[in-house]
Formats: structure tokens, C-alpha cells, sequence
């Protein structure tokens, strides 16, 4: 085969000057390992690219993780995605790298050996600077000139020349994109070891594509009111990294983070061509019958909006905020929308406004259903779309009226099913992975004595284990904060049995004080000096019998499924209860 | 069901079982109706079906007998008056809550669905 016409000759001047040609074959005549701190597990290469005619030494490629060595010298390579940017350099001359994102080998190094043609390099000069075609969908784009500023550093002068998203990376610093936000987070907390702050993320698409931005701790607080969703910006000057997994799912290799040098300008004429959000709405009826965890789209009417809710988290002692909207629709259905923290806190709308939710979560919890927004979802009230005429003209014609049938009514807790432990453990193979409620009559068989009580943080809120520091300080990871005291707390294990079978369950302090008719301040200083009597006491409460409600879960601990089961309430036996119950059940069975 | 008690057994019924189980060995729970005073051989008891029995029993009462519930194990048999238990003994539940409906209840089934895990034999 002539090997001279498998490259793409003369496509590298085409491209030098801006061109977007698709899927050029070119042969490395070198490479060059480059330092870099951001990426790990990833080398960059600065690579001597050849066409055949011409060879230019301006490449740039990341070598993905897990692929080998793939760039010998004399490879035969063809790009499958890449583009070139103009990079300003110091001496204000610019110079245009080509950076390719990814490659396909065509021919290994050793099987072409030797250099194709006769290639002569593309000096400077051969590089224009001056505008070049708009980007077309292809991902080779090419990024034309950034304006100087104007005198009084106004950014946006009166042209602006916008980059596609698609284009942005890290090399090349002076774009500006046109992008409209299609979804903003609350502003969020977090504390974790190495430090804490606050953050909020946006995602921003144009035509080419979208990109996530992030803004941390006091831009957090800058560009939170600037950037809303639906509308178009203006935004130049943030730092492009390497897309986090972890956190964006989104089609872009890179994400973006605001500076405190980021401009953020309204675009006042809102470009149609910019796409906007994207909706697949499912009707409440049919949303009423899909399982919990699915992802929709739903608009409606909100018939009521409840109070704001505040109460504290048994599990994680944290105060949270909630509120319940009931939404209704014209499959005269019913479901509840629950809101948390500053979305409840924000919600006031109290004129049966049409809401439309992307992406929320149908959250199955008791038994009833309800939708929530999570981290990727878009709530808008009365939003200027078709459908949400339609819905306001029905509800005010005959909607109001309507009866619905609410899938999210509330049992209480005096419906918690009846089950003996051997069903419960059967149950929990199919639905033990969210957790659920039962109660059953059980006999106390046995109670661990050793761990009964832990030593806990003495504010009032905090149940968490102190570490003792063995100095006489005690200290709570959780509020950060050493005490010189703490307070005995109970985490008991027991071993209860009902008909069925047996089961060991954890009793948190509340319970187990019900049970031992003692508080764990008295069984933890009793433990410290006399052992016995606290065993005694313990054999005390063997074989009493209570009616218990449980709930469990299925939890991993180091890679291990294991039951867990933990006595939210404990009650003594009323026969009268119980009897009616073995009546129904009785009854079912005759039948 | 039969209880096994002192190598007899009883069925547990209510009053209006009573007709089924004449000569046979049955076990009623009742409230007393009338002031027993403690010496007296007999009593009348309201069954929790409300059937006025007379309890006719072996030794006289130990203990005063008032608006208590009690169980009274007996053949029972019939007569003019009234039915009535010839009682070979009696056991008084000192609790206040008796849960008479549920007990009620009980008797109909205990003696209407067959009780699959006797050891018959055949």
C-alpha cells in the first residue's frame, strides 16, 4: 500500500489557520511528557504532529489513565475529537495550540518507521490571528481572537465574540460563552475534616453544549443572585478543571469554577437559538403507580401548601425544615410535594400556583408515595409554558372542584403492619434495602450487659459517643468541642422472641429507660461501682413480654449484608389490641 | 379445644353453646350477678353472652363473691329453672378489665373451626 496518501496532507496549515477538518490523519514525529499538577493518573504529551507537508510541535494530548503508551514515535494517529485555541503569550504574540482530546492509532510506531514525506514546519507566522468561521456542531471548533478590554476594563465591549461551550479547557483562558442556566442548586453547606464552606453549582448549556459551573464560599454568596434559571449570561474568566464524576454527570470533559476575577453579564436579548429546558411531563395518575426512586417530570396545580414543618431528625439530631404541597392535575390525582430546608422555607406561594418540577424523585415512605426535589431538580412556579396554561384554565374552570384521590394520604402510625419476626426477615429480602416499619408482641430473652451504655455528649442535642482523652476531657467529634464531663446514654442489644422465631434489636436510650424502669445515668454510675446489682436488674426484665415497633433495614457492614432492626417505640401488652387483632386475623384465615 | 386440666377435659364455651354440651364437661367464664357471701354453695353468673347460669358448687365459697369474673369448670346440665353447672371448680380472676367480647368471640371459634393440630387418632 502507498503509504505516502494515508495522511492527511496539508490539512495541519488548514487547520493552523482556524479550519475544522474532521478526523485528519496525522503521524507523530515526537512527543514530550509535560509536568502537570491538576490531572493525575494522566499524562500530558506536547507532541510533533506531521500531515505529510507539514509538521507543527504545538500539540497538546492527555493520555487517558488506563490506555498504554500509545504514542511511539512514527505513529500513524487519527483525531477523533479535538480543536485548536489562540493562547496569548507574554509578548503579546499569539500562538495557536491544537489540543486533542481523543485519538485513534492507525498505524503503530515500529510498523510505519520512518517519517512520511517531507514535512517542513508552520512557523508564527503562518498563523493568522484574525477571526475565523463560527464553531459548527463538529466537537473541532475553533476559538476566534478575544478583544482587548475596553479602557475603563469594561469586558464586554460592543463585540463580543462568543466561544462554545464545547471549546472551553483549561489552556485557554480568555473566552467568553453565552449560555443559559438550566439548573442552580441551593447555596449548600459542608464540614468535613479538611475545612468547611458553602457552594452552589449551576449548569449552563449553549448550543454546542453544557458545562457545569460551581462557585465556592464568598463567590458562592456573588454570583448566587446573578445567575437565575431560564435566563441567558455573559460569563468569562472562570477556572476550567477535569470534570469530577464523583459529582456532575454531565457531557463535558471539564467543569468550571468561578474566580474572583469571573464576569457574569446579563444577555438582554435572549437568543432562541440558546436551547432551553427540555420537558417530559407524566401525568400525576401514572406517577401514583411507579415505584419509588424513578426520576420525573410533573406539572400541576398546588390545591394547598401546608405549614412550615420543623422538627428534629431522630438519626441525624439535625433540625430540619419541611413542607407539604399538594399538587393535583387532570388525572384527578392527588400527591404530595415535599419540600425541605430553603426550598420550604421559600415556597409562600399561597394562590394555587401552577408548579412544574423536572427531574424530581418519587419517594416512597410507609407505604404512601410522595415526590421531592433532589439535587438535580428544577421547581418553577407559573412557568411560561404551554401546559402550564392549560392546567390554569382547567383548575379555575372546574378543577378546584374536583374530588382527587390522594396517593399520599397519610396512615398514621397506628397502621404499622403486624408481622412476626420470621416474616419480617422474609420481608426484608425484597424491601429491606429502604427500610420498613412492623410490630409484633415479643418476649424480652436476653439483654447484653457490657455495652448497655456508652458515654455520650452532654449538650442536650447531641447523642453522639465522646472520645475520652483520658486527660479528664472528653470530646465530641460532632460538635467539635471537648467537655469535662458527659452524660450516660443507652445503646442496648437484646435478644426478643415472638412465635416465630428470635431476633436481636437495638434499643436507643428513650426505649430502653421504658423497659429497665431505669435512666442510663443510673445504670452507668451503677456500672462503674457495682456490677451485680446492675445484672440483677437486668434478669429482672427477662421474659417480660411488650408490644414493640420496629424498624429495619438492611445495612453493610464491611461488605457484609446484615438485618438490622431498632425499636422505635415499646408499649405494654392491652390484651383488648391484641385480642381484636387474633380476631381479624382469624377471621381472614376462615375466610 | 378442651382444656386438660386434673386429667378432665373441658370445652370452653359460652350460654348459648350450653344446649350442645349438655352432660358434657365445659368450662364458662362469667361475671357474678347476684352478692355470693362466702359459705354459700351456689351462684348465678352472667356468661358473656349475657346467659344468666346457676353455678351449683361442691364445697362452699371461700370468699365473697361480688362483680367478679370468674371461671367456672362443671358438667352441665339442665333443668326447669334454668341451666345450670354443677360445678367442680371455680377460679376467680381478680383482675378489673375483662375483655368479655373478645372471650365471646373465642368460644364461637374455638368450637366452630376444626382444630387442625389435635392428635387424633383415627
Amino acid at each position: 500500500m502507498n503509504r505516502d496518501c494515508i495522511l492527511s496532507e496539508g490539512v495541519l496549515e488548514k487547520i493552523m489557520n482556524g479550519a475544522t477538518i474532521p478526523y485528519p490523519v496525522l503521524q507523530v514525529l515526537g512527543s514530550k511528557k509535560m509536568v502537570s499538577n491538576n490531572i493525575k493518573d494522566s499524562e500530558r504529551l506536547r507532541l510533533l504532529l506531521s500531515d505529510g507537508k507539514y509538521k507543527i510541535n504545538v500539540a497538546m494530548f492527555t493520555v487517558p489513565a488506563n490506555s498504554q503508551d500509545a504514542l511511539e514515535l512514527y505513529s500513524v494517529i487519527k483525531l477523533i475529537r479535538y480543536f485548536s485555541n489562540v493562547i496569548r503569550s507574554k509578548d503579546k504574540r499569539d500562538m495557536r495550540v491544537l489540543i486533542i482530546l481523543e485519538l485513534e492509532l492507525i498505524y503503530e510506531g515500529r510498523t510505519v518507521g520512518r517519517t512520511i514525506g517531507d514535512p517542513t514546519t508552520l512557523t508564527d507566522n503562518e498563523f493568522p490571528t484574525s477571526q475565523s468561521s463560527d464553531s459548527s456542531n463538529f466537537a473541532g471548533s475553533s476559538i476566534t481572537l478575544y478583544r482587548r478590554k475596553n479602557e475603563n476594563g469594561d469586558l464586554f465591549g460592543d463585540t463580543k465574540t462568543i466561544s462554545p461551550i464545547a471549546s472551553l479547557n483549561p489552556f485557554h483562558n480568555n473566552w467568553i460563552i453565552k449560555a443559559r442556566v438550566i439548573n442552580k442548586t441551593s447555596i449548600r453547606h459542608w464540614c468535613n475534616s479538611r475545612g468547611e464552606g458553602k457552594l452552589f453549582s449551576c449548569d449552563l448549556v449553549d448550543r454546542s453544549g453544557e458545562i457545569r459551573c460551581t462557585a465556592f464560599k464568598e463567590l458562592a454568596d456573588k454570583f448566587y443572585e446573578c445567575l437565575n434559571v431560564d435566563k441567558v449570561y455573559y460569563i468569562s474568566r472562570c477556572l476550567l478543571q477535569p470534570i469530577n464524576r464523583q459529582f456532575c454527570n454531565l457531557k463535558h470533559d471539564f467543569e468550571m469554577t468561578t474566580t474572583p476575577e469571573t464576569q457574569v453579564e446579563e444577555c438582554l436579548d435572549d437568543d432562541l437559538l440558546i436551547p432551553k429546558v427540555n420537558y417530559n411531563f407524566t401525568t400525576l395518575d401514572k406517577v401514583a403507580a411507579m415505584v419509588g426512586g424513578t426520576i420525573v417530570d410533573v406539572i400541576a396545580v398546588c390545591k394547598s401548601v401546608s405549614e412550615l414543618q420543623t422538627f428534629t431528625s431522630k438519626s441525624t439530631n439535625r433540625d430540619l425544615k419541611k413542607k407539604e404541597v399538594l399538587l393535583v392535575d387532570q388525572s384527578k390525582t392527588g400527591i404530595c410535594l415535599t419540600l425541605w430546608g430553603m426550598n420550604a422555607e421559600s415556597f409562600n406561594h399561597s394562590d394555587q400556583p401552577v408548579v412544574s418540577l423536572k427531574n424530581a424523585k418519587i419517594c416512597e415512605f410507609r407505604g404512601n408515595k410522595t415526590i421531592t426535589p433532589v439535587m438535580g431538580s428544577l421547581l418553577k412556579v407559573n412557568p411560561d409554558i404551554p401546559d402550564a396554561y392549560k392546567l390554569r384554565k382547567w383548575f379555575d374552570l372546574d378543577g378546584n372542584q374536583v374530588e382527587f384521590n390522594n396517593v399520599s394520604a397519610k396512615t398514621t402510625i397506628g397502621n404499622v403492619p403486624w408481622m412476626t419476626f420470621k416474616e419480617a426477615q422474609r420481608y426484608s429480602q425484597d424491601h429491606g434495602d429502604q427500610g420498613f416499619y412492623f410490630q409484633t408482641y415479643a418476649t424480652i430473652l436476653l439483654i447484653r450487659v457490657d455495652r448497655a451504655v456508652y458515654k455520650s455528649c452532654p449538650t442536650p442535642e447531641c447523642q453522639k459517643k465522646v472520645i475520652d482523652l483520658e486527660n479528664g476531657m472528653y470530646r465530641c467529634e460532632k460538635c467539635n468541642r471537648e467537655y469535662p464531663e458527659f452524660k450516660y446514654r443507652f445503646l442496648v442489644s437484646m435478644n426478643v422472641s415472638d412465635m416465630s422465631g428470635s431476633q436481636w434489636v437495638t434499643l436507643f436510650s428513650a426505649e430502653a429507660e421504658k423497659i429497665l424502669a431505669k435512666t442510663a445515668q443510673e445504670i452507668g454510675e451503677a456500672m462503674e461501682h457495682d456490677q451485680e446489682s446492675v445484672g440483677k436488674l437486668f434478669d429482672e426484665v427477662q421474659f417480660k413480654q411488650f408490644l414493640f415497633k420496629i424498624r429495619a433495614k438492611m445495612e453493610s457492614y464491611n461488605d457484609e449484608q446484615k438485618l438490622r432492626m431498632i425499636v422505635v417505640s415499646t408499649s405494654p401488652i392491652t390484651f383488648e389490641d391484641h385480642n381484636a387483632y387474633l380476631i381479624k386475623k382469624i377471621e381472614e384465615l376462615r375466610g | 379445644m378442651t382444656i386438660m386440666s386434673s386429667g378432665k377435659q373441658y370445652s370452653i364455651v359460652n350460654g348459648a353453646q350450653l344446649p350442645s354440651f349438655m352432660g358434657k364437661n365445659v368450662s364458662v367464664i362469667g361475671v357474678v350477678a347476684k352478692y355470693a357471701s362466702a359459705g354459700s354453695l351456689s351462684l348465678t353468673i352472667n356468661t358473656t353472652d349475657n346467659i344468666a347460669l346457676t353455678v351449683n358448687l361442691n364445697k362452699p365459697l371461700d370468699k365473697d363473691l361480688n362483680g367478679e369474673y370468674i371461671e367456672v369448670r362443671g358438667v352441665c346440665e339442665n333443668a326447669r329453672e334454668g341451666k345450670i353447672i354443677k360445678a367442680e371448680e371455680y377460679f376467680s380472676f381478680n383482675n378489673t378489665s375483662f375483655d368479655a367480647k373478645s372471650h365471646n368471640t373465642l368460644c364461637k371459634f374455638v368450637n366452630s373451626i376444626p382444630n387442625g393440630y389435635s392428635a387424633k387418632k383415627n
